[in-house]
């Protein structure tokens, strides 16, 4: 009789031993350890590829999207002292920029084939690639601003930064805080492409215009598909995430006063005294190819390629005015864009 | 009593040491970091700028889950029978998490549909939207837990009072002027524990685009990297979550066992109740489901959900359910010191059980920081810091409060009195748990095992923390899938969460099912106890059997725990059991007639002896007096009433008789006497008081003349002692102490004398029959505990006739044996 209860228990506990056991070899043969920020659903069938192709098992730690990159670099600082990631894939390129300066990235040159070089060359221009190796650039985004098509008409729709200061959008525009993710990336441009004093005014005009701040890019266009809003400060793969399932929602660049917009590269870092140092390099030749870049522009991303080749295929994806920024001045602007977006906007 | 088992040892030490390492050590440190490091205002004033906005929706929710849970908690109070289909109805809810839910009905109000478009044209409206619908879904979820902690309040509510004001005041005079006073302190504890936990609310929230307190937490330590500013950020949630935590900690320990009350059981006056539970149901649970159902446009999700993502599933699963073990080890840590009359073991469990509750109530990512810090302060392996199991440890420590409130709610009106009897029948505390109390509560047991283990499958805010690299999480993709709008994974998602959950709960009730086919079960766990290894007497010979006749039913010869026994002058046996009636039997167990109790409702007599006449006196316990048989069968009246008084009774057990009429009757229940009446029912005097000092008694349970010596022999049950007094109530001594050797005893239930004045103990606490001289020395001892022939299964009583055959009433096995003694 007893038998009837206590079983089921045991047979359940038993169970969950042997899904552990069943599971406990994940981690056997050659690994490395990713710290990724890119969106889980994007990076994951990329690093699919690389563990079919290299036969090393990557095991990635992916952002919380509530924090974006910013959680995953404070893991890193915090685990300086014995590291527990091997690369780095970011999503942007500020914090990527700040972790070099803090000594924490290791210089990558790929010496292990003739291809290699090549690789980095074909990294893209200047400043998408840190002068002493510590970081690569690849796969734009760009900062727009997005509005529903039901409540916007595309010729209403405003074209530049400027132009949402106007009263016309009072109560109807929303930004994720700036203490996360790309716009804190954004506000920083601004300090650094308008001057502080400027893009404190800029600041001050959105919060008298009664910008809302929420968690997050995603959440902030989703605000703008519901009707709570009718523009947001965003990145282009959350437009396109939008557009893909039917939402009313489109997008103009997010222009600095005529100048341009900002682009925002991915960027791959060797993390110093990570644990796997070897399969460390195997994937930063990977996550640097053609191939990868093309996966993330034919992904829902769309990212814009900066690879010749790769932007040859996908000339509609191409960011026509990109703002020529020093993207080492807009990661010193970083912390000061933080805390005046709290002061001025919360 | 007994010492503990290496088991029970075992798990207070594993207990002790989960608490010590997830509950107290992460707290203090926490509290340390908060005090000592340097306070940085910048990232603490964005949090309480929050809090007002916080406090008032979180009053909100927890004002109307105490509202909405008014109902069905009073229900769950006072309903009787379906007590385990309530709670598995409440616990319903609570098992989707909430940001599950807000994304289901979002889908409502998406701007592909025509209400969503409504919307989008109302933008005074629609602005409205995210926190009026995560605030909804909030209350949806909340109710449940708020009817929970009412219901306790109901239970613990004087029905009497209750009723009368219901006689004399109208529907809303009762509500004003008795209930709601009289559940005050419960409305408002359920308020508290609603207020507290969502004033920590993140993943709604969060996904709805509302800042409060619990969003800007979540984020703060992956901004800052640092615990002391998170702490500090949280100093007002702390507050509210330490005094919710102690006040609820306090109260749990008056709550109630769950009890059969009989005030308000009437179908009729509970079908509105009903109908509120299953609307609220509906509304909370069920239309999300169809929601998500209905939106799913393409199965090509599910293919590649169970292709890509089933190591997801998997790892988040084993997570949970080791998050949940820990959980249960950590809850009975904040149950097991929990003993009356121990100050020093109380405060203990004031002091675990509140710790537990409040690692609950705090933001989760609090304690999940300190773990961080912890582990690595500790010096832990890497390679433990980096494994799955450090998760399962946050998630078991966010939840063993919710562990703790239902195990405590599981609780039963007779847990004391069976582990006593366990105890005394020489059981650990381990083994009175496994064998006695586990098979009651093991339904509700598993179900709060899967309930924590489903919570902690989807919990995000400490799983965001301590997450490894290259552990796949459920619970973390899906929130990342809300973020990237891809409405169809996270369709496909909820709905494998949906499908897991209903595999989980049919197999629960599966197990409730087999658990109610088991009604006969306070009689079975009686015979268990003997079968299962508890102590066993010393130095037990084995007798021989002559016979043994009886079988488990209600039929001619079977019995329904017997507890009574005499013989007949004439040969015949008299049994009397719980079925309310008395047998008359032959000597090898034919039944030869019955008598039927004329009233048996409030239970059955426990003992009966025959008057060399003839006539049968039955001591008819719970009526309060003594009923008088003819042989025939025919009632010939009965003495003595319900009271205090000199010829009234409590609880009479046991009847005998003087040579020269005199009527002798023992009684426990507050009297606990000998009362003497003429043969004519009439009261002369009486002896005895209640306590356990000389001259006092507890639970006198049987009677014996021994007409040679002058001698009436009283057995002492709960103080283990036969008692020897002169035919006029004079003491003249005692023989036998508590224990389980020759010469004491556990739990004498049963007296009887041979015809050499040797007394013929029968025990129920020893399962086993023993033999004393009139002087008091212990001469032999027969059967021991078990299901055999020879051993005995809560042996209540006994009678020998003239050719020294012991009839003994095996109660735990239903059945007579007879050993030549």
């Amino acid at each position: 009789m007893l038998c009837a209860f206590r079983y089921p228990t045991l047979g359940l506990l038993l169970g969950m031993l042997a899904l552990g056991l069943s599971c406990r070899d994940r981690a056997a043969g050659p690994r490395v350890v990713l710290y990724c920020s890119v969106d889980q659903e994007f990076a994951e069938p990329v690093m699919a590829q690389f563990e079919k192709h290299s036969g090393i098992k990557v095991l990635a730690r992916y952002d919380a999207e509530a924090s974006k990159t910013v959680g995953l670099v404070q893991r890193i600082r915090a685990e300086a002292a014995a590291p527990a990631a091997d690369v780095f894939w970011s999503s942007e390129v500020f914090h990527t920029i700040r972790l070099a300066r803090e000594g924490l990235l290791a210089p990558y040159r790929d010496e292990s084939g003739p291809g290699a070089s090549e690789t980095q060359n074909q990294s893209g221009p200047t400043m998408f690639t840190d002068p002493n190796g510590c970081w690569y650039g690849f796969a734009l985004r760009a900062r727009v601003i997005g509005y529903n098509t039901q409540r916007v008409t595309a010729a209403e729709a405003p074209k530049s930064l400027e132009e949402t200061l106007d009263a016309k959008w009072k109560g109807r525009l929303v930004m994720a805080a700036p203490a996360a993710g790309t716009t804190g990336g954004d506000v920083a441009s601004w300090f650094a492409h308008y001057g502080p004093e400027r893009a404190r005014q800029i600041l001050t005009r959105l919060k008298s215009n009664g910008v809302r701040l929420v968690s997050g890019n995603s959440i902030a266009v989703r605000m703008v598909a519901f009707g709570q809003a009718d523009l947001c400060f965003t990145d282009t793969d959350d437009i396109y995430a939008g557009q893909r399932n039917g939402w009313p929602v489109a997008m103009n660049f997010l222009d600095q006063g005529g100048d341009g917009v900002l682009t925002i590269p991915n960027t791959a870092a060797l993390l110093r005294g990570g644990p796997n140092p070897e399969n460390a390099k195997a994937l930063m030749r990977f996550l640097l190819s053609p191939e990868l870049e093309r996966l993330l522009v034919q992904s829902d991303s769309h990212n814009s390629p900066l690879h010749p080749d790769v932007a040859r295929e996908y000339p509609q994806y191409a960011l026509l005015n990109p703002l020529r920024v020093d993207y080492g001045r807009v990661a010193d602007s970083l912390p000061e864009a933080i805390q005046a977006g709290r002061e001025v906007l919360e | 009593m007994s010492e503990r088992t290496a088991p029970a040892r075992l798990v207070t030490a594993a207990s002790a040491l989960l608490w010590l390492a997830l509950i107290l050590l992460p707290l203090g440190a926490l509290t340390v970091d908060a005090a000592v490091s340097a306070p940085q205002n910048e990232v603490v004033q964005p949090v309480f700028v929050s809090l007002l906005r916080t406090c008032f929706l979180a009053g909100l929710i927890a004002a109307a889950a105490v509202v909405l849970g008014w109902l069905p908690g009073k229900l769950l109070g006072t309903a009787g029978a379906p007590h385990a289909v309530l709670l598995l109805l409440l616990l319903v809810p609570l098992v989707l998490p909430q940001y599950v839910l807000y994304y289901a009905w979002t889908l409502l109000l998406s701007p592909t549909t025509s209400l969503g478009r409504l919307l989008a044209s109302r933008p005074d409206v629609a602005r409205l939207v995210g926190v009026t619908t995560s605030t909804g879904v909030l209350i949806g979820w909340y109710w449940p837990l708020a009817a929970l902690v009412l219901a306790q309040g109901w239970r613990s509510l004087d029905g009497r009072l209750w009723e009368n004001a219901a006689l004399e005041a109208t529907g809303p005079q009762v509500l004003r002027h008795v209930t709601l006073p009289l559940l005050a302190r419960t409305i408002l504890l359920a308020f508290g524990v609603c207020l507290v936990l969502s004033l920590s609310e993140f993943a709604t929230f969060h996904l709805a685009g509302v800042k409060t307190v619990g969003t800007e937490l979540a984020v703060l330590y992956e901004l800052t990297g640092a615990m002391a500013p998170v702490a500090r950020a949280a100093w007002p949630v702390t507050v509210i979550a330490l005094v919710a935590a102690l006040v609820l900690t306090r109260a749990s320990h008056r709550w109630t066992p769950a009890t059969v009350t009989t005030r308000t059981a009437r179908l009729g006056a509970q079908r509105w109740a009903w109908v509120v539970l299953i609307l609220l149901l509906v509304v909370s649970w069920v239309v999300p489901v169809v929601l998500l159902v209905a939106h799913v446009t393409t199965w090509q999700s599910f293919r590649q959900f169970l292709t890509l993502h089933a190591d997801d599933l998997a790892w988040s699963l084993l997570t949970a359910g080791v998050a949940a073990v820990v959980a249960y080890l950590l809850a009975l840590g904040g149950l097991s010191p929990a003993e009356p009359g121990r100050p020093v073991r109380r405060a203990l469990a004031l002091i675990v059980g509140g710790t537990i509750l409040l690692a609950m109530f705090l933001p989760a990512a609090l304690p999940a920081v300190s773990l961080l810090k912890l582990s690595a302060l500790g010096g832990l392996a890497p390679e433990l810091r980096q494994s799955w199991l450090l998760v399962s440890a946050g998630q078991a420590s966010r939840f063993a409060g919710l562990a703790l409130i239902l195990l405590l709610l599981t609780r039963y009106p007779d847990r004391e009195r069976l582990a006593q009897m366990a105890a005394v029948d020489g059981a650990t505390p381990w083994n009175a748990w496994w064998h006695v109390h586990l098979p009651r509560t093991w339904p509700v047991l598993v179900g709060t095992f899967l309930l924590v283990t489903m919570f902690s499958f989807t919990e995000l805010a400490a799983t965001m923390v301590l997450l490894p690299a290259g552990l796949p999480n459920f619970a973390q993709r899906l929130l990342n899938q809300m973020h990237y709008a891809r409405d169809q994974q996270v369709i496909a998602s909820c709905l494998v969460l949906v499908l897991l959950f209903v595999l989980l709960a049919a197999a629960t009730v599966t197990l409730l099912r087999l658990a109610s086919l088991r009604r006969w079960m306070p009689v079975l766990l009686l015979t268990v106890l003997p079968v299962t290894g508890c102590g066993r007497a010393e130095g037990a010979g084995t007798p021989e059997v002559v016979e043994s006749f009886g079988r488990t039913g209600a039929g001619p010869g079977e019995f329904l725990y017997p507890r009574g026994i005499d013989l007949d002058p004439d040969g015949s046996v008299l049994v009397v059991d719980k079925s309310g009636r008395i047998q008359r039997l032959t000597g090898a167990g034919k039944c030869l007639g019955t008598i039927r109790l004329p009233q048996s409702e409030a239970g059955q007599p426990t003992g009966m002896s025959v008057h060399p006449d003839g006539r049968l006196f039955v001591a008819d316990t719970h009526y309060h007096r003594v009923a008088i048989f003819a042989r025939d069968g025919t009632s010939l009246g009965s003495f003595g009433q319900y009271g205090q008084e000199d010829g009234c009774f409590i609880f009479p057990t046991d009847v005998a008789f003087a040579p020269d009429g005199r009527v002798f009757v023992s009684e426990y229940g507050g009297n606990d006497r000998i009362s003497v009446f003429t043969s004519a029912g009439g009261f002369l005097f009486s002896f005895g008081t209640p306590g356990a000092g000389t001259g006092q008694l507890s639970r006198p349970a049987a009677l014996c003349l021994d007409v040679a010596r002058g001698r009436l022999y009283v057995a002492d049950a709960c103080n283990h002692r036969v008692a020897i007094y002169d035919l006029k109530g004079r003491l003249s001594g005692y023989f036998g102490a508590a224990g389980c050797g020759p010469g004491q005893l556990r739990y004498p239930y049963g007296l009887s004398l041979l015809r050499d004045g040797t007394i013929v103990v029968c025990e129920f606490g020893n399962n086993r029959i023993q033999l004393f001289s009139p002087e008091g020395k212990s001469l032999a001892v027969y059967g021991r505990a078990g299901r055999q022939l020879g051993e005995l299964a809560y042996p209540w009583a006994v009678a020998v006739d003239a050719h020294r055959r012991a009839f003994v009433v095996d109660a735990g096995n239903n059945r007579i044996q007879v050993w030549q003694l």
